[in-house]
């Protein structure tokens, strides 16, 4: 079964490290990869595909060194291999042009100002990650009881396409 | 002026006068244009009697060392007449406009013409009393006129102090306004970076309130408290692995043991070898009970790590923000003027963060300054930089001493000023940026450049020979 990656992008590392203990509970289901700039996650994304599997969601910090956030996610969401994955800004600021450019092109899928609540960050990566899964058409089941298992129900009673791709 | 009051009538009465009495030879005198006829405090022995031209009085003004003009005369006017009765030196200066022709009587030639028959004396009576008050009125009529005008340009006066007293308030206001602008953009940048050590703080605050109560539960021997203890210590002392790193790690991990859960790869990933290689031993990788607990003591040192980090980075943006925030002190310090300008980096962090820094500070002597208005020079410098460079350019940042100046220059990696705008910039509403909201109200150079005047320095645009725009700041060290 192809797995679904989760991406975290932040330079500095106590918040990265911080995002990554947040979501650790996913991580059996939905192996954990983290970066400290954009270079580096474009690289994994790259990797992630070219091993046969899937992005399923990117957490990624807005101001870096070198590219900024945004402008990440908008040219990740420009390739066809990342279409579908879901696309989350986590920073203390935005310039607001940047972020409002991201939204009406609707590339960008939400947004979380730091400092967040770990329950909030899970719950948005749960979202997240459940759109991700009906968007792509995936058989739903293996994560029903890790994701909103209510929202995937009703994916399967309205799609009725449960196949075991 | 007065050509109204000439008459050809007095002229024709004068000639008329000398046909009637023979024995009187005035000469004729003619003068050419700009001709004095009588020249102020001079003495003068004649009367004349203009017969035709045009001749202006003037006075030598004091304060302005011109003359101006008082009055002219013109055919029939009498010329000398006060200089000639009171003997005093002539009060005014005459000079011929036009051509003019004179009669001009002596002393004696007037005695005669005045002692003459009764008619005639009277007639000459008349005509320098009429001459006389006409200037008498003409006299009353300019000092009216004078006392009008005063009152005009007193009023006029008023009108452009009160103008100059608006614009004074509207640059003043503008200034403020550009000052909060900029600061609105500082406390944002500040925000965020307030905001990373808050989300480890928030993260560390979440980890330990869940990991410290279940530690304390344990009923541990001594061998495992012990054991508990040094995990601990080692969270504490652990430095942060790069993501590589942790990837790397946690590919090891999972190859030796590939049984073991992700989850709990990641965990181990973030040990350090020599801490690792004792679980192992002591404890083995089968008990996921003991291994949770183990780790949980580690986490707890790492979430004291965060705490550490973070709040020692909370304090040194404080005592920046403390030093920058000196702003409205207007006060003459010796200073390191490189202090000022790390705090501004240091303020300015969220911004410079997306650019290569390039900082050469040679040791420079303290300055005599006002540090608060220098942070705002820098300020608007660097955030110019910024602007101009694309993300991921260089901003570079030099200081040296040059004698009794001190000289700072800061270069971008932009695309460089137009030789034709070196100037042009320090002026006020100056701006290339495309969306005048972004950073303040253009009025940075402008505001830069007053400042450092003031400090006896200069600033200059250019262009560095690798590209790039390139602001040089000279400030002598002696207080102006």
């Amino acid at each position: 079964m192809k797995k679904i990656y989760i991406l975290c992008v932040d330079d500095e590392p106590e918040v990265l490290l911080a995002v990554e203990q947040n979501i650790a509970d996913l991580e059996d289901t939905f192996p954990i990869l983290t970066a400290e700039s954009t270079a580096e996650a474009r690289t994994l994304a790259k990797q992630i595909t070219s091993e046969g599997n899937q992005l399923g969601l990117v957490l990624c910090d807005h101001v870096m060194p070198g590219e900024n956030g945004v402008d990440f996610l908008i040219e990740l969401d420009k390739e066809d291999a990342f279409n579908n994955t879901r696309k989350v800004l986590v920073t203390g600021q935005a310039g607001l042009d940047a972020t409002v450019k991201a939204v009406n092109e609707g590339r960008l899928n939400h947004y979380i100002a730091k400092p967040w609540k770990a329950e909030d960050l899970v719950a948005i990566a749960k979202d997240q990650l459940t759109q991700f899964v009906i968007r792509s058409k995936m058989n739903p089941l293996p994560y029903m009881m890790c994701l909103d298992a209510e929202k995937l129900a009703e994916y399967i009673r309205t799609d009725g396409s449960v196949t075991d791709r | 002026m007065n050509e109204d009051h000439n008459s050809e009538l007095e002229a024709a009465k004068i000639s008329n006068l000398m046909t009637r009495f023979k024995g009187l030879h005035p000469d004729t005198v003619s003068f050419e244009p700009g001709d004095s006829i009588l020249i102020e405090g001079n003495a003068n022995s004649y009367v004349y009697v203009i017969v035709s031209g045009r001749v202006d009085m003037l006075k030598l003004s004091k304060e302005t060392s011109q003359h101006m003009q008082i009055d002219s005369f013109g055919a029939g006017d009498l010329i000398g007449l006060t200089s000639f009765w009171t003997k005093q030196p002539s009060f005014l200066q005459s000079k011929a406009r036009t051509v003019v022709t004179c009669l001009r009587f002596n002393a004696t030639d007037f005695e005669k013409l005045v002692n003459a028959d009764a008619v005639l004396r009277e007639a000459i009576h008349q005509l320098f009393i009429s001459n006389l008050s006409a200037r008498y009125r003409r006299m009353i009529s300019l000092n009216v006129e004078v006392a009008e005008l005063s009152e005009r340009l007193e009023h006029e006066h008023q009108q452009l102090k009160q103008a100059m007293s608006e614009l004074q308030q509207t640059r003043n206001r503008l200034i403020h306004q550009e000052k909060l602008a900029t600061l609105g953009q500082l406390i944002a940048g500040i925000a965020h970076e307030i905001n990373n050590p808050c989300a480890a703080l928030t993260h560390s605050v979440e980890c330990l309130s869940k990991s410290v109560p279940s530690l304390l539960e344990l009923d541990s021997t001594q061998e495992n408290f012990e054991l508990e203890a040094q995990l601990l210590q080692a969270g504490i002392d652990c430095p942060y692995w790069s993501a590589e790193e942790t990837r790397n790690r946690m590919d090891q991990i999972a190859k030796a043991n590939p049984d073991l859960k992700r989850s709990l790869v990641r965990r181990l990933s973030q040990l350090n070898k020599e801490t690792f290689a004792q679980i192992e031993s002591k404890v083995g990788l089968k008990n996921p009970n003991r291994i949770n607990q183990l780790l949980d003591c580690f986490e707890i040192g790492t979430a004291l790590r965060s705490t550490r980090i973070a709040s020692s980075r909370i304090q040194a943006l404080v005592v920046s923000l403390k030093n920058y925030g000196k702003q409205d002190q207007e006060e003459w310090q010796l200073l390191d003027l490189r202090d000022g300008l790390r705090d501004t980096l240091t303020i300015l962090n969220n911004r410079l963060r997306q650019y290569t820094l390039d900082l050469k500070l040679d040791p420079i002597e303290p300055t005599y300054c006002i540090g608060g208005e220098l942070n705002q020079v820098w300020t608007n410098l660097l955030v110019n930089a910024c602007q101009a460079t694309p993300k991921g350019g260089t901003v570079a940042i030099t200081s040296h001493q040059d004698g009794t100046h001190i000289i700072f220059t800061i270069t971008d990696s932009g695309p460089g000023i137009s030789p034709e705008l070196f100037d042009k910039i320090f002026e006020a509403n100056f701006t290339t940026k495309k969306t005048k909201s972004d950073f303040g109200l253009g009025l940075g150079l402008a505001i830069s450049k007053e400042i450092i005047e003031k400090h006896g320095g200069s600033i200059l645009a250019s262009n560095a020979p690798e590209g790039g725009a390139r602001f040089t700041v000279r400030i002598p060290v002696e207080k102006p």
